[in-house]
C-alpha cells in the first residue's frame, strides 16, 4: 500500500511522525497483512502491551445489537491505523482497548470510569450513539480526560455541551444537515417543494439533527412548512404507525435521521407503500452508508437523497481509494462510515501525542489537538481536514448524492452518484451561531 | 317488411338479460359477503380490541409505577435530594440503569417545592432538562393522581422534540416521616401512544388518546389538530386519560366498494357495447336480408334475369344464401324457359298438324285445278295470273312444310360427313343470293375435319344461317365461314359484318315467329336451333349493333383413331 502510506506520511510528517511502508514491506516479504476479525463481543486489546505503551486509548463501540456492525468496522479500522503507526519507529506506541458499549449510556459511563480508574486510560474514544457519547463526554469533563469522538454526531457535544477535553473527528449533525439544507434550498429552486416532515430516532442524535436542519434552513432562507415530526424509539422494529401517519398527511420532502438497521427497516417497510410516490425522502447524515446501500438492493425506491460521514466512492482520491480497497482486502467487505472515523481517531490521537510529547500532559494534548490538521480519506483533492480550535469539531466537506446502479462495490447494487459537494469552510457554524448555541444548553 | 322483433334483436335481448342477470347475482353475492366481512371486522371484535388497547396502556403505566416504586422505596434514595454527593455508587448505578430503559428519557428528582434538583439522563435523553433547564417547567401541565402516583402531563410534541409525561412518587426522609421531595420517571409519550397500534384492523378502528387537558393524540404521539367526526368515547386508562376511537369500516372496505362500483361500471359499458354491437349487426343483417327479399320479390314478379351481387368467396351465411339464390334463379329460369318452349312446341305441333291436314290437301286440289286451268288458258295474261297463283300456293305449301318441320321435328340419320363437303353444298346453295346482294362469302378452316350428324339437316341449318347473314349485310359485305375443333366438338362459326342486333333482339331472335324482316316467317332460326339440338349440338349467337353477328354451331366431332368415344370414322 505505498500510496496509502505516502499519504499517511504526508499527513503525519507535519507533526514529526514518520510512517514507513509496513503494508508494502509485508507484501514484499510474502506476508500479506491480514486482519483476523474476531466476532467476540467483549473487550479487545490492540497495539502495544501495557508495559511498553506510550499511551492507553480506551474506545467504546457497540458490538451487539442492531449497530454492532459499526463497532465491528471501527475495530478493523483501529487495527489498520495501529499497523500504519507500527511501521514508524517515531510514532507513539498505542495500547488500544475496545469494549462493548451496548449502546447504553449508564453502562458506558461505568465502563469509561473503569477504563480511567483500572486501565489507566489516557484518552477515551469511539462511541456510536450520541446518547452514549454525551454521557461519556460529561464524565470526560468531570475527569478532565480527553475524549475523541469518532462516530456519534450530535452537534450539542461540540456546541452547547462542548468542553475543553472533548474533540470529534467525524462530521456532526450540523455539518451534514447544513449541507442538507443547502441541497433542499437548491431542490426548492428546482422543484418548489414546501412541506417538510422529519422522522428521527427519539434520542439525542435525532433531536439535534432536526434542530440543526431547521436552523440551517432558516439560515439559508429556505421557506418551509412542517407537516409533522415523528419520533420512533431507537432500534424500533416497526415503523408502520409512522408510515401510516406520513401517508395521511404527506409532506413534499421527508427528512429521515434513522441510521443503520433502523433506516434499512424503515425503507423496507415504506417501499411496500405509496410513500415514495408521494414524497422525496432524504437522509443527509447516515443514509448513504455502504450497508444501507447494500440493503437498497438493485431497485432502490425513487427519489432518495442520501449522504453519509464517509463514502466508499467519494472523493476519488488515492487516499480514499486505498483506504477502501485496503479495508476490503483485509475483511472481504467494504467499510461503513464508522471505519473512517475510528481510523481518523487513532491517527489523530497519535499525531497529537507526537506533537504534545507526553500524553499525560493533558493541557499540552488539548493544545495539540486544537487546530490539528490531518489528511483523511474523506478529504477531497487539495483539502486537509482540521479540528476547529473553537468547537473541537473536525471540519470536512460534505457530499450528497442519489443512488445510481453500480457493480463496482459488490454486494451493493447501487452506489451514490449525481454528487453535490459543499466545501468544508462554507458549512462551518458561524461565530454567532456558536455563541447563540453555547448561550443555551437546552432546547433540544 | 316490418319485423316485430328481429332475430338479432332477440339474441341481443337474451345476451343482455343473461349479462345483467349474472351481474345482479354476483353483486348480491358480493354484497352479502362484504357485509359479512364488515360485520366481522367492524362488529363485536372492535370493542374487544378497544378494551385490549386500553389494557395495554394501563399495563404500561402500571409497569412504570412498579419500576418507580423500586426506586422510590429505596431507603437511600432521598439522599439524591439532600446530599447527592453521598449517594452510594450502587444506588447511582441502579438509577442510571433504570434511566436507560428504552421508554424513558431519564429520571428526575424534585424537592418539596416542585423544583427540579437532580436529573439522571437515560439513553434517550436530549436537551432540557438534562442539558440546561432554564425553560423547563411542569407548572402548566395537567396532573392527575392514581393512588400514591402523580401523572403529570403530557407535554405535547413541539417543533423541537417529542412529547413526554412524568410519573412521580414522593420520597420521604430516612425515617419515613415527612416528604422531602419526589422522584419521577420521564416517560416517552410515544411509548404510551404507540401501544394503540391495532393489529389486523388498520383502517377500521383508529384509536386516539384523550389527555386530561382534552387534547387528542394519535398513535405516533402527535396532536390531532381536528377532532374526527363520529369519534366514540372509550374506556379510561388513567383518571382523565381515555381511549377515544373512530370506526371507519369504509376505509378498509372502500377498495372493495370501489371494485364493486368498477364492476357495475364495467357491466354497464359491456351492456352498452353489446347493444351497440348488436344494433350494428342487426342493421347490416337487415340490409343484406333486404336485398335477398328484394331479389325474391323481383323474381316472383317475373324478372327471371335478376341476380344478387355476391362476392367471389363466401364470407358468411348470407353470402351462401345469396349464391344459393342465384343458383336457384339460374335453374328456375332455365326450367321455365324450357317449359315455355316445350309448351310452344306442343301447341305448334298440334297447330301444324291441323294446318297440314286442313290446308295442305285443299292446297293440292287448288294447285291441280290451277295447273289444269293454266294448261287450258289461251290468254297469256290470264295464264300469267294462274302461274302467279301457283307460285303462291307453292309458297304457302313451304310455309306449311316449315310449320310441320318445326312442330314435329324428325331427327336425321347421323353420318360421318366432312366439313368441306358441307361448306361446299351450303355456299353453292346460297351463292345466288350472295351474288344478288353483292356479298362475298369466305371459307376458312381445315376441310378434312369431319362431324357426325345428319348432313342434310346440317346443310339446311347452314344455308339458313348463311342466308340470314347475307341478308344482314349491305352490298360489299362479307360472310366468313370457319370451322375448328375444340376437344370433342366441332365449332362452326358464321360471321357477318352486317347490321348486328341489340340485346333485346338477341334474346328473342331464336323464338319462333320472331323476325325483323317482313317476308320472313320467323321460323328459320328456330328450326335451325332445333335441328342442331336434334344432332346433339348447340347454337349460340353473339352480336353487336352496327358491327355484325357471329352464329356459332357446336356439333359432335368425329373422334380420331384411338379415341374411345363415338362416333368414330370407319
Amino acid at each position: 500500500m505505498p500510496g496509502l502510506t505516502v499519504r499517511l506520511r504526508a499527513a503525519l510528517c507535519a507533526s514529526g511522525l514518520t510512517v514507513t511502508l509496513a503494508f508494502a514491506m509485508s507484501v514484499a516479504q510474502g506476508n500479506e497483512a491480514t486482519i483476523n476479525e474476531t466476532t467476540s463481543v467483549g473487550r479487545v486489546e490492540l497495539g502495544a502491551p501495557d508495559v511498553v505503551a506510550d499511551a492507553t486509548v480506551a474506545c467504546l463501540y457497540p458490538m451487539t445489537g442492531r449497530s454492532a456492525s459499526y463497532g465491528r468496522d471501527s475495530i478493523v479500522a483501529i487495527r489498520m491505523a495501529l499497523e500504519e503507526l507500527a511501521t514508524d519507529p517515531a510514532a507513539p506506541r498505542l495500547r488500544v482497548i475496545v469494549d462493548d458499549s451496548r449502546s447504553k449510556a449508564s453502562f458506558s459511563v461505568r465502563m469509561a470510569e473503569d477504563f480511567i480508574e483500572q486501565d489507566n486510560a489516557n484518552i477515551l474514544c469511539g462511541m456510536v450513539s450520541s446518547g452514549v457519547g454525551m454521557a461519556v463526554s460529561r464524565l470526560a469533563r468531570q475527569r478532565k480526560t480527553i475524549l475523541v469522538g469518532t462516530d456519534h454526531a450530535s452537534s450539542r457535544a461540540t456546541l452547547e455541551e462542548g468542553h475543553r477535553y472533548y474533540f470529534r473527528v467525524s462530521s456532526d449533525t450540523w455539518h451534514s444537515h447544513a449541507a442538507g439544507a443547502r441541497y433542499l434550498q437548491e431542490l426548492q429552486r428546482e422543484g418548489g417543494w414546501h412541506k417538510i416532515a422529519f422522522l428521527g430516532p427519539d434520542y439525542e442524535y435525532g433531536r439535534v439533527a432536526w434542530r440543526d436542519l431547521q436552523e440551517a434552513m432558516e439560515l439559508y432562507g429556505v421557506s418551509y412548512e412542517v407537516t409533522g415530526s415523528y419520533w420512533p424509539k431507537l432500534y424500533e422494529p416497526d415503523y408502520s404507525l409512522y408510515i401510516q401517519s406520513l401517508l395521511e398527511s404527506p409532506p413534499d420532502v421527508l427528512v429521515v435521521a434513522l441510521w443503520g438497521g433502523d433506516f434499512t427497516a424503515f425503507i423496507d417497510q415504506a417501499r411496500t407503500t405509496r410513500l415514495f410516490d408521494l414524497m422525496r425522502v432524504a437522509n443527509f447524515d447516515t443514509g448513504g452508508d455502504y450497508e444501507s446501500l447494500v440493503a437498497l438492493g438493485e431497485m432502490p425506491p425513487e427519489g432518495l437523497i442520501l449522504s453519509a460521514r464517509h463514502h466508499v466512492n467519494w472523493p476519488q482520491t488515492p487516499l480514499n481509494r486505498q483506504f477502501v480497497s485496503r479495508f476490503h482486502e483485509l475483511t472481504g467487505r467494504y467499510p461503513n462510515y464508522s471505519a473512517q472515523g475510528a481510523w481518523a481517531g487513532i491517527l489523530t490521537i497519535a499525531k497529537a501525542i507526537a506533537l504534545a510529547g507526553d500524553v499525560t500532559d493533558t493541557e499540552a494534548m488539548v493544545e495539540a489537538l486544537e487546530g490539528l490538521e490531518i489528511q483523511l480519506p474523506k478529504d477531497p483533492e487539495g483539502y486537509v481536514s482540521y479540528i476547529d480550535a473553537t468547537t473541537h469539531q473536525i471540519i470536512q466537506a460534505q457530499a450528497i448524492g442519489t443512488p445510481v446502479p453500480s457493480q463496482e462495490y459488490p454486494p451493493a447494487r447501487v452506489i451514490l452518484g449525481n454528487w453535490k459537494v459543499y466545501d468544508a469552510e462554507s458549512l462551518k457554524p458561524s461565530p454567532s451561531l456558536i455563541e447563540r448555541r453555547r448561550g443555551r444548553s437546552g432546547g433540544g | 317488411m316490418k319485423l316485430k322483433l328481429s332475430l338479432v334483436g332477440r339474441y341481443s335481448f337474451l345476451s343482455l338479460t343473461l349479462m345483467i342477470g349474472s351481474v345482479a347475482v354476483l353483486s348480491a353475492l358480493y354484497a352479502t359477503v362484504s357485509d359479512s366481512v364488515t360485520e366481522r371486522l367492524a362488529g363485536e371484535r372492535l370493542e374487544a380490541q378497544v378494551a385490549g388497547t386500553a389494557n395495554r396502556l394501563t399495563n404500561f403505566i402500571e409497569n412504570r409505577i412498579y419500576q418507580l416504586e423500586t426506586l422510590s422505596t429505596h431507603p437511600s434514595m432521598p439522599l439524591y435530594l439532600l446530599y447527592s454527593d453521598a449517594v452510594p455508587e450502587g444506588l447511582q448505578e441502579l438509577v442510571r440503569v433504570e434511566a436507560d430503559a428504552p421508554d424513558l428519557y431519564g429520571i428526575l428528582f424534585f424537592d418539596a417545592n416542585d423544583a427540579l434538583t437532580e436529573v439522571v439522563p437515560g439513553q434517550a435523553a436530549s436537551g432540557e432538562p438534562y442539558w440546561g433547564r432554564e425553560n423547563w417547567s411542569i407548572a402548566a401541565l395537567p396532573s392527575v393522581y392514581l393512588d400514591n402516583n402523580e401523572i403529570i402531563g403530557p407535554s405535547l410534541t413541539s417543533g423541537t422534540g417529542p412529547g413526554w409525561l412524568l410519573i412521580r412518587q414522593p420520597l420521604r426522609d430516612i425515617a419515613g416521616q415527612s416528604t422531602e421531595g419526589a422522584i419521577a420517571l420521564h416517560v416517552r409519550l410515544a411509548s404510551l401512544t404507540e401501544l394503540m397500534r391495532i393489529e389486523n384492523l388498520a383502517g377500521v378502528l383508529r384509536p386516539f388518546l384523550r389527555t386530561p387537558a382534552g387534547d387528542l393524540l394519535d398513535p405516533t404521539g402527535n396532536l390531532q389538530p381536528n377532532e374526527p367526526e363520529g369519534l366514540r368515547s372509550g374506556p379510561e386508562v388513567l383518571p382523565g386519560w381515555r381511549i377515544d376511537y373512530l370506526v371507519s369500516a369504509g376505509d378498509i372496505l372502500s377498495p372493495l366498494r370501489n371494485v364493486q362500483f368498477g364492476l357495475y361500471a364495467l357491466a354497464g359499458v359491456m351492456a352498452l357495447g353489446i347493444v351497440a354491437l348488436f344494433w350494428a349487426l342487426a342493421r347490416s343483417l337487415r340490409r343484406r336480408v333486404s336485398r335477398l327479399v328484394t331479389g325474391a320479390e323481383a323474381f316472383a314478379s317475373g324478372d327471371l334475369h335478376f341476380r344478387l351481387q355476391t362476392p367471389r368467396n363466401d364470407k358468411d351465411e348470407i353470402d351462401v344464401v345469396a349464391h344459393a339464390f342465384n343458383a336457384m334463379a339460374d335453374r328456375l329460369q332455365d326450367m321455365i324457359e324450357r317449359t315455355v318452349q316445350a309448351e310452344k312446341m306442343a301447341v305448334l305441333g298440334e297447330f301444324a298438324t291441323g294446318v297440314a291436314h286442313e290446308v295442305r290437301n285443299p292446297l293440292a286440289t287448288i294447285k291441280l285445278t290451277v295447273q289444269a286451268l293454266e294448261k287450258g288458258e289461251a290468254n297469256s295474261q290470264r295464264r300469267a295470273l294462274l302461274v302467279s297463283v301457283e307460285e303462291e300456293i307453292d309458297r304457302l305449301n313451304r310455309v306449311v312444310g316449315d310449320l310441320l318441320d318445326y312442330g314435329r321435328p324428325v331427327a336425321g340419320e347421323p353420318q360421318v360427313v366432312e366439313i368441306g363437303q358441307i361448306f361446299r353444298h351450303a355456299t353453292i346453295l346460297t351463292s345466288g343470293l350472295a351474288e344478288s346482294r353483292g356479298v362475298e362469302i369466305q371459307v376458312n378452316g381445315d376441310s378434312r375435319l369431319a362431324l357426325y350428324a345428319s348432313a342434310d339437316q346440317i346443310i339446311q341449318c347452314l344455308v339458313n344461317l348463311i342466308a340470314n347473314a347475307i341478308q344482314a349485310c349491305k352490298a360489299g359485305g362479307q360472310v366468313h365461314l370457319q370451322a375448328y375443333r375444340t376437344g370433342g366438338s366441332l365449332t362452326i362459326e358464321i360471321t357477318d359484318d352486317g347490321c348486328g342486333m341489340d340485346q333485346q333482339t338477341l334474346r328473342k331472335v331464336v323464338e319462333p315467329f320472331f323476325t325483323t324482316r317482313q317476308e320472313g316467317t320467323g321460323l328459320g332460326l328456330s328450326i335451325s336451333r332445333q335441328l342442331i339440338e336434334l344432332n346433339g349440338g348447340t347454337l349460340g349467337i353473339r352480336s353487336r349493333p352496327g358491327k355484325g353477328t357471329t352464329v356459332t354451331m357446336i356439333l359432335p366431332a368425329l373422334q380420331a383413331e384411338g379415341d374411345s368415344a363415338q362416333p368414330r370414322l370407319t
